[in-house]
């Protein structure tokens, strides 16, 4: 058993459980794309396989499992898609069902952690015999939640693992492909007569004196929401969700007197029932935005309104910790009024108040090929302007090519990496920057500088965050020059070991003139206190300093 | 991995009060333990026999925001029927009950006004998600001065924990079980003594950490 992924919430734990697991070989690559090519890979000689991503990773991915579908497998494929309806740590709510659709493969979609557990066995199984890569797909409120499991018998598969040349079948050319494409075709008729006997896609009959005559047709966890509401309707439970089971959802659809789909983000099942020709009820077009709750399904099938007064109020939006140190990079170009181009990681959170220092984020890696197509168009004047920042763990997933690109096209620009030696948003992940393997073992470790220097930057400078002066010394030199600059802003995430920088600092009353500048740094360890007074917390201080730094009259020691 | 099959075997002792369903909604923020906390109630409701399903939002909450987690026990026999809409069944149904499985619990996320209990470790927080308690359900604030009293004040969530306990009637060796399962071995007796804090602060009477909400959210 192989298995690969980049971490992204929610589905970095995946693979930080089935680390836990000795015989499996386990691995984080540098990017989605890899780990779905080295799952692939590892299909070919018979191994099984799981490559496990977020679903905007599975954009990343996109291009080899396309071509995978054709391929087909050998020891059995299942790609986990971990969406992420209502955003809660994401940069968009794709519906990623639509891979299946679009990618011609078939999806199982559990709907707890029981199902969890056994859907993956069973993706296995339909892999295997229909010759296909699996999409399992799961969604926050699947991977951020626990239920009851049992434990099932382990299955040793013991198989002897080759390779065997078979250039029809691996050898996407376009003469190999054609042929691969009818069967692919033929494939999926077998999967929706499969989906019509599997199991796991069931009627549960309601009780016509509760409500059984109404019969939804529901997946993953929106199936529990509706067992919640309207525990006496009649069901049609979709296990597998692609392709459908075009004869159950018709003999469901004769059982019951209405019909209703209710599904989260885009009417994916919704089009196809009503593809059918069948009479289907469903949300209204304004919940395709945002993820589904027990409440918003309960209107969905009544019409209405949760009684309860009172929403969610105000918020608690998430900010850089104590001691880290892309605040110092921040908290030095937002000085500068630079317009920074940023990328996704904590540095996303740059763009909040106070520092309110990064004005763009599109997806992993678009930092620096954003950055280049301003430099392309500015006038120079402008351009000067322009600094891309990017982390550690983004520059190596996608941050590379773009580099290169503006050493290619001598696009002159700035580049800062925010080195913290690891992924740290989805909870400290090492990469190929950090020495350190997701089992655990030592390993060889990126040079940012040879790095970059190899792709074509013209100066390569390091800096400490925690010294803003030295930070801005080295922004404004890099961003001087003519060329293509990069300077790496290189301390640790102070989540790793947790470990406290210096003894926590305080804030001297009798100095300080409430001028508020520390308060600029948005250092949550700094407390305004209702008299006007600042105060630092000694709990929360990581003793890093930059605020003694801005400090003109030298009231925190 | 545990064999809850096991698990739901073992705990049942004679005349323990135990309510058919219990939503609890858990709110803190980043950094305080929310998530161990709701870990601990879980484990402890498995194995007192309830089933058990939890959820939480984290990711960006790391950062110091806003951190909840639902934790619903479902007793698994003989339950009362979840108040459905009655739009969904014919009127003359209303007085039997569902075919629901007994106990069941279905939906990782509490509906707004339905917790049995809010457990807030933030006093902001605490105010923003008043609103998921049901009428009479019990809003449980971890006083903030309680951390004077603590060995290690990263255990203040422990004692939220403690105060839950007071309510529940789960034996306390199966919470101290639960805490021993998700602690480390090293922090095991301030995690213990926190707990026994926690559970004092109910026992004598409530005080003013526990306030009875009659009407639930003031309207």
């Amino acid at each position: 058993m192989f298995a690969a992924a980049y971490p992204g919430t929610p589905s970095t734990e995946i693979l930080e459980a089935l680390a836990t697991y000795e015989e499996v070989d386990c691995q984080w690559s540098p990017n989605e794309k890899v780990a779905m090519e080295v799952a692939i890979g590892a299909s070919m000689c018979g191994a099984r396989s799981l490559v496990a991503m977020k679903h905007v990773g599975l954009n990343v991915a996109s291009d080899a499992l396309m071509t995978l579908s054709y391929t087909g497998i050998k020891g059995g494929l299942v790609v986990v898609s971990a969406d992420d309806p209502g955003m809660h740590s994401s940069q968009n709510e794709q519906d990623n069902r639509n891979y299946a659709k679009f990618a011609k493969i078939p999806m199982l979609e559990p709907s707890d952690s029981e199902e969890a557990r056994l859907f993956v066995r069973r993706a296995f199984e339909i892999s295997e015999r229909f010759d296909s890569p699996v999409l399992l797909r799961v969604t926050t409120r699947i991977s951020h939640s626990k239920s009851v499991v049992r434990l099932g018998v382990r299955k040793e598969l013991n198989r002897e693992l080759s390779f065997e040349k078979n250039a029809a079948k691996y050898v996407m050319v376009p003469a190999n492909a054609r042929l691969r494409h009818t069967l692919v075709e033929k494939r999926l008729e077998s999967l929706s007569a499969l989906s019509d006997r599997i199991p796991i896609n069931r009627i549960e009959k309601g009780n016509p004196a509760y409500g059984g005559t109404l019969g939804i047709i529901t997946s993953g966890v929106a199936y529990q929401y509706c067992k919640e509401v309207a525990p006496g309707a009649s069901y049609l439970k979709l296990g597998m969700s692609y392709p459908l089971p075009v004869r159950k959802v018709h003999e469901f659809a004769r059982m019951v007197k209405k019909l209703v789909v209710v599904e989260e983000l885009d009417p994916f099942l919704e089009e196809q029932v009503r593809a059918m020709g069948l009479k289907v009820h469903a949300k209204p077009a304004e919940l395709r935005c945002g993820e589904l709750n027990p409440e918003l399904v309960r209107e969905i099938l009544t019409g209405k309104k949760n009684p309860a007064s009172g929403g969610v109020s105000g918020g608690r939006p998430p900010v850089m910790c104590p001691g880290c140190g892309h605040r110092g990079v921040f908290y030095v170009l937002s000085r500068l009024k630079l317009q920074v181009t940023g990328d996704i990681g904590c540095y996303t959170l740059g763009a909040l108040p106070p520092l309110q220092s990064l004005d763009t984020c599109i997806c992993m890696g678009a930092a620096i090929g954003n950055a280049a197509g301003m430099s392309r168009v500015l006038p120079p004047e402008k351009r000067k302007r322009v600094v891309a920042v990017i982390g550690d763990s983004t520059f190596l997933h996608a941050g590379m090519p773009g580099l290169m690109d503006m050493a290619y096209n001598q696009t002159p620009g700035t580049v800062i990496i925010l080195d913290n030696s690891t992924t740290a948003m989805t909870g400290r992940q090492d990469h190929p920057g950090t020495g350190r393997t997701l089992k655990g073992t030592e390993t060889k470790t990126v040079d940012y500088k040879k790095l970059c220097l190899a792709l074509g930057a013209d100066s390569v400078r390091t800096v400490d965050p925690y010294n803003l002066e030295d930070v801005e010394l080295a922004v404004r030199a890099a961003m001087e020059e003519e060329g293509l600059s990069v300077v790496i802003s290189r301390r640790e995430c102070v989540l790793i070991g947790r470990m406290r920088h210096a003894a926590p600092l305080r804030v001297d009353a009798d100095k300080c003139t409430r001028c508020r500048v520390c308060l600029k740094l948005g250092c949550p360890a700094i407390l305004l206190n209702e008299d006007g007074t600042i105060e630092i917390h000694p709990l929360l201080c990581n003793g890093c300093g930059m605020c003694s730094q801005v400090c003109r009259v030298e009231a925190i020691l | 991995m545990r064999d809850p099959r096991t698990k739901v075997a073992q705990a049942r002792p004679a005349g323990l009060q135990k309510p058919e369903k219990i939503d609890i909604f858990l709110t803190g923020i980043g950094g305080q333990g929310v998530l161990l906390a709701s870990e601990i109630i879980g484990e402890a409701g498995l194995s007192a026999g309830y089933d058990v399903k939890k959820s939480e939002v984290h990711g960006m909450s790391q950062r110091g925001g806003s951190v909840t987690s639902c934790v619903r026990l479902g007793k698994p026999a003989r339950v009362r029927p979840r108040a459905s809409d009655p739009a969904l069944w014919t009127a003359r149904a209303s007085a039997r009950r569902p075919p629901e499985r007994p106990g069941k619990v279905y939906s990782p996320l509490i509906e707004r006004g339905s917790a049995d209990v809010l457990i807030s470790l933030h006093p902001e927080e605490g105010r923003r998600y008043r609103g998921f308690l049901r009428r009479g359900g019990f809003f449980l604030e971890v006083p903030p001065d309680i951390v004077k009293k603590l060995k290690n004040p990263r255990t203040f969530n422990i004692v939220a924990v403690g105060m839950l306990s007071a309510h529940l009637g789960i034996p306390e060796k199966i919470w101290m079980d639960a805490i021993a399962a998700s602690v480390p071995a090293k922090h095991l007796e301030e995690n213990k003594e926190a707990f026994l804090i926690g559970k004092g602060l109910q026992a004598r009477g409530g005080g003013p950490t526990l306030r009875k909400e009659i009407g639930g959210r003031k309207q």
